[in-house]
Formats: C-alpha cells, sequence, structure tokens
C-alpha cells in the first residue's frame, strides 16, 4: 500500500511511445492488406478463373498469405502494440533496453512478415498450417520474439507498481507460449544452409500431433490469450469502469492456460492418431467452455452501472461485441469438437465459418475497439474524428459478419451431408463437384460479407487517419462551409 | 495528473563516448546478421535464399544508418 502511494507521487516516466505508435500504424494498414486478400481468395473461390492462370495468383499460395496477414500482421502488431502500451502505463516504467532494441523488435517483425509473403507467392512452404515459413524466417521471427520477451519482461521488472495488473499476465502468457509452439513445431534440418528446403524432425502421427498442438494452441495462446489482455485494460478503460471480478479474472487466466495446452488433438478426430488422445482432446476442449465463459462474463458484467455508454461510444460497442463473439465461437469451438460432431463439420466450410466468427468477430472487433482508443490517446487527440463513421464501420462490419457465418454454416452442414450420403448399393451418392456446386451461392454470399468487413475497415482508415491529422468533425465542417462560401 | 519527465531526461544508459550502450549492442547484432546475409546471398542455391539474404543485408545497413541519424539527430538538438 505504501508503495503504491509513493509510486503515485512519483512523476510519470516519459514513456516509449512512439514504438507503440508504428504498431499501431502497421496494423491499421496489414488490416486492410489481410481483408482485402481474403476477399480476392475468397472470388477465386467463387470464379478459379481469377487467378489468370498465374502461379503467384494461385488460391494455395494466397491462402497463405491471407492467414499470415490477418494473424500475424494484422493481429500480431495489435498485440505487439498493445502490450507494450499496456505493460508501461500498467508497470509506470519505460520501456526496457532502450529504443534501439524496440525498433528492432518493430521493423524485425514487419521484415519477417514481408519475407514470409514474399516466400509463399515464390511458392516456398513447409506445408504446415499457420506455419508455413521455412527454416531461416523461423529463426529471424524465433531472434525478434526474444528481444519482445526481454522488453516485455525486463519492463515488467523494473516496475514502479507493486502488484502485475492481469492484463500483463494475458500478455506474458501469450509471449512465453507463441515461443515455446514456434521452437518447438518449427524444429526441422535445412537440406543446407545456403537453400530454403528443410526436413521436420518430427514425421508420421507424431508430427500431426506436434502440428495441432502448435496450431490449435497458436489459436489459444495467440488469437485468445493476447487478446484478453486487450479486453482487460482497454474496457475498464473505456468504459471508466474497474474490472468486474479481479478474482474471476485470475481464475479465468489460470484454467485457460491449464486447458487450452490440451486441446489440440480434437483437429485429429478419426486419424491415426489414438483413440485415447482424441478423447483427451475432446474432454479438454469441453472443459474449455468454463474459463471461456467466465472470462466472457467478467468483460460484459464490466459495464454494470456503464450501459449507457454503448450508446454514446461506438467504439467501447466494437469491445463488447467482440467480447459477445468470444462467448460465441468458444461455445461452437466446443460443440465442433465432439468426434460426432466433428464427423460432420471436419474439412466443411463449417469451420471456416467458425474461424472467421472468432477472427472477424472476437480478434478484429476487439482490436478496433482498441483503436478507437489508443489512437486520439497516442496522437493527443480528445476524440476520434467522427463518431458517425465508427457507427458506420460498426454496422457494416457486424452485417458482413453475420453473412459470413449464416453462408458458412449452411455451406458447410451441406457439403457434410452430401459427402457422407450414400445410396441403396452402398456408393456415395455424390460426386465431390456435385457439392462445389452446391454451395456456390453460399461463397458469393460469403464473398459479400467480406467485401462489407472491408468497406467497414475503409472507414476505420479514414478516421483514423483523420484524428491522427488532428482534424475534427467540427472544423471538417467549418472548412466546408468557408469552402461554399 | 501526475508531471511527466522532462524531455533530456537519457532514455538508456549512456557508454564512455555518449553512445546508448542498447544502440551498439543492437547495432552490432545488426552488422553481424547484414553479414550472415551477404553470406547467404552469396552461396545461394535457389531463388528464396537469394532474395532473403540479399533483403537482411540490405534490412541491416538501413537499420544501422537509422542508428546513427538518430545519434546525431539527438546529439543535435542537445547542443
Amino acid at each position: 500500500m505504501t508503495n503504491a502511494v509513493t509510486a503515485r507521487a512519483t512523476p510519470a516516466p516519459r514513456y516509449n511511445e512512439a514504438v507503440v505508435r508504428k504498431f499501431i500504424i502497421a496494423t491499421i494498414f496489414w488490416s486492410v492488406v489481410a481483408f482485402a486478400l481474403g476477399c480476392y481468395i475468397a472470388a477465386e473461390l467463387c470464379w478459379p478463373a481469377l487467378n489468370l492462370d498465374q502461379a503467384w495468383l494461385n488460391f494455395g499460395r494466397l491462402r497463405p498469405v491471407h492467414t499470415s496477414a490477418a494473424i500475424f500482421a494484422f493481429g500480431g502488431s495489435a498485440l505487439m502494440g498493445s502490450s507494450l502500451f499496456v505493460v508501461q502505463r500498467t508497470c509506470r516504467a519505460r520501456l526496457w533496453g532502450g529504443e534501439a532494441l524496440a525498433n528492432f523488435v518493430f521493423w524485425g517483425y514487419q521484415f519477417f512478415i514481408v519475407m514470409a509473403a514474399l516466400s509463399y507467392v515464390l511458392g516456398y512452404s513447409q506445408g504446415k498450417e499457420y506455419a508455413e515459413p521455412e527454416w531461416h524466417l523461423d529463426l529471424w521471427l524465433t531472434l525478434v520474439w526474444v528481444c519482445y520477451l526481454l522488453i516485455f519482461v525486463g519492463t515488467l521488472l523494473k516496475r514502479e507498481e507493486p502488484h502485475i495488473y492481469v492484463a500483463n499476465w494475458f500478455y506474458l502468457a501469450f509471449i512465453v507460449t507463441i515461443a515455446m509452439l514456434h521452437v518447438v513445431n518449427n524444429a526441422a534440418v535445412p537440406a543446407s544452409f545456403f537453400m530454403a528446403k528443410s526436413y521436420s524432425v518430427y514425421a508420421g502421427v507424431q508430427d500431426a500431433l506436434i502440428q495441432w498442438w502448435y496450431g490449435h494452441n497458436a489459436v489459444g495462446f495467440f488469437l485468445t490469450a493476447g487478446f484478453l489482455g486487450m479486453v482487460y485494460y482497454f474496457i475498464p478503460k473505456a468504459a471508466n469502469r474497474p474490472v468486474y471480478s479481479y478474482r474471476l479474472s485470475i481464475i479465468h487466466f489460470w484454467s485457460l492456460i491449464f486447458m487450452y495446452i490440451w486441446a489440440g488433438p480434437h483437429h485429429l478426430h478419426y486419424t491415426a492418431l489414438p483413440d485415447w488422445a482424441q478423447t483427451l482432446g475432446m474432454a479438454f476442449s469441453i472443459m474449455l467452455w468454463m474459463p471461456s465463459w467466465g472470462g466472457m462474463i467478467n468483460g460484459m458484467m464490466t459495464l454494470s452501472g456503464a450501459w449507457d455508454k454503448l450508446r454514446t461510444d461506438p467504439g467501447l460497442r466494437f469491445s463488447v461485441t467482440a467480447v459477445g463473439f468470444y462467448g460465441m465461437a468458444t461455445f461452437e469451438g466446443p460443440v465442433m469438437s465432439v468426434r460426432q460432431v466433428n464427423s460432420l463439420s471436419h474439412y466443411t466450410d463449417w469451420g471456416i465459418g467458425h474461424v472467421h466468427s472468432g477472427t472477424l468477430g472476437w480478434v478484429s472487433f476487439i482490436t478496433f475497439g482498441m483503436l478507437y482508443y489508443i489512437v486520439p490517446v497516442l496522437w493527443k487527440q480528445r476524440d476520434v474524428y467522427s463518431k458517425k463513421l465508427v457507427a458506420w464501420h460498426f454496422w457494416i462490419g457486424t452485417l458482413g459478419i453475420v453473412f459470413y457465418i449464416t453462408s458458412m454454416w449452411v455451406s458447410g452442414i451441406t457439403q457434410g451431408l452430401m459427402w457422407r450420403a450414400y445410396d441403396k448399393q452402398g456408393f456415395l451418392q455424390y460426386s465431390f463437384v456435385e457439392s462445389v456446386v452446391a454451395v456456390h451461392p453460399f461463397e458469393v454470399v460469403r464473398l459479400i460479407g467480406g467485401l462489407m468487413f472491408l468497406a467497414g475497415a475503409l472507414i476505420m482508415v479514414y478516421n483514423l487517419v483523420q484524428t491522427m491529422r488532428g482534424a475534427t468533425e467540427k472544423t471538417s465542417a467549418a472548412f466546408a462551409a468557408q469552402a461554399a462560401e | 495528473m501526475p508531471e511527466t519527465v522532462p524531455e533530456t531526461v537519457p532514455e538508456t544508459l549512456p557508454g564512455p563516448s555518449g553512445v546508448a550502450i542498447g544502440d551498439v549492442i543492437v547495432g552490432t547484432m545488426m552488422a553481424v546478421l547484414g553479414l550472415v546475409g551477404l553470406l547467404m546471398a552469396s552461396r545461394a542455391l535457389d531463388s528464396e535464399i537469394y532474395i532473403f539474404g540479399l533483403s537482411l543485408a540490405l534490412f541491416a545497413a538501413v537499420f544501422d544508418f537509422g542508428l546513427i541519424r538518430a545519434h546525431f539527430d539527438k546529439k543535435g538538438a542537445q547542443s
């Protein structure tokens, strides 16, 4: 208590906001790239001729560019920027390691993203989902990530506040676990130091298990734990309310961390993986309902006594809707992990719909909420340029998600039912191409949903750029009136 | 609102020459990595390593020039 009082009596240090601003600009830039690429490959699925017979425009090469741009470029930049912002302010300490190290982490990470995207379009890939980069890029990312970890932990260690705020626990779990997952899953022997080709040290079903231990925990620790760090800082700040239950946030943290790491085998139902391992993954996935919903309730209830702010603060609306989507996606995920449901849903568009209710509804919306809060703070503005445009962004984006996930549900269940249908003689009732033709209309609806989401993001870019430039709606209106005269 | 520390407070500990130690460590690391990039590009057996090696060398050079520029900018602002 005495320490806390002493800490508050001393002046706040000069935070390193320059690197945070760079990450925020990168987040905004990569959001448009990721969403636009998603729309392009969605259009290729409707009209395959759009690959223009160019190898580098092929769906197989552009799809990892889209997923990496969305997860690692857009999501990663948002997480790194916001974590460096939060850790400084909640610890009352400037970033450890100096400006050069922070700049290395920023530019080194952007270099990784550009090099990885370039390698995919050139046709180089390990063939592991969400871990496509070859060994040299993996080593580079490891170096950057270790520097990021050093900065974060160093800042925690030199903190002026006696307590480590819960958001930092989530961010730290994200950083440490992603380092572990990345190193273990990418263990490979290069064919030569001067050649991109490498061979995984794992083989067969062990390789598959390690890959999906990585893949599912990339969702659990990159796309969940890190963004929960955002929830626990930015929702209370925007609502100007304390976290509903700090004790629940601690239980949420430890139970989520303990359970998520076991859930990966649910991606390998009906494979050569032993049945007991598949069941273990399924059981832990169902148990994950509890911490996930505990966290969702904690995020939602933080608005107790401040629900009216949803009317006046459209940025906060994004954050709260994101928590709602988090609850929905973490309900759907365990359902899909049940072996019998998985026999219908696996390999179909249902999985794509599920992933996008998470990435668009949860990850993107919580990031948009963070951006609408953090940009005015970092660029020393009173508020965002236009709240009306924020509201437009919100409704167009939400409607886009609805189009996206409902079309993918229908498409996925159609595919699943057609693939498992047998005739009286025991032959498959439909050829694969018949299922492709059947889902075409839903693919078009999905594209429309994606385009709406992209349109919302473009509105956000305009709004945030105007905010950074210091424009206000009033001055714009005054300028327009002056111009009219 | 707490007062903020004046802008003149040094961000990292300066070494004997007035250059921050963190800048020296990161700058040296980047120089070494740039050389590794050149080595990779010079012996590359495929286009990916060739492009990566050259890009790494270029990235390292630009980064180190940036560090040098930032150092003299800061020195100029102080004098």
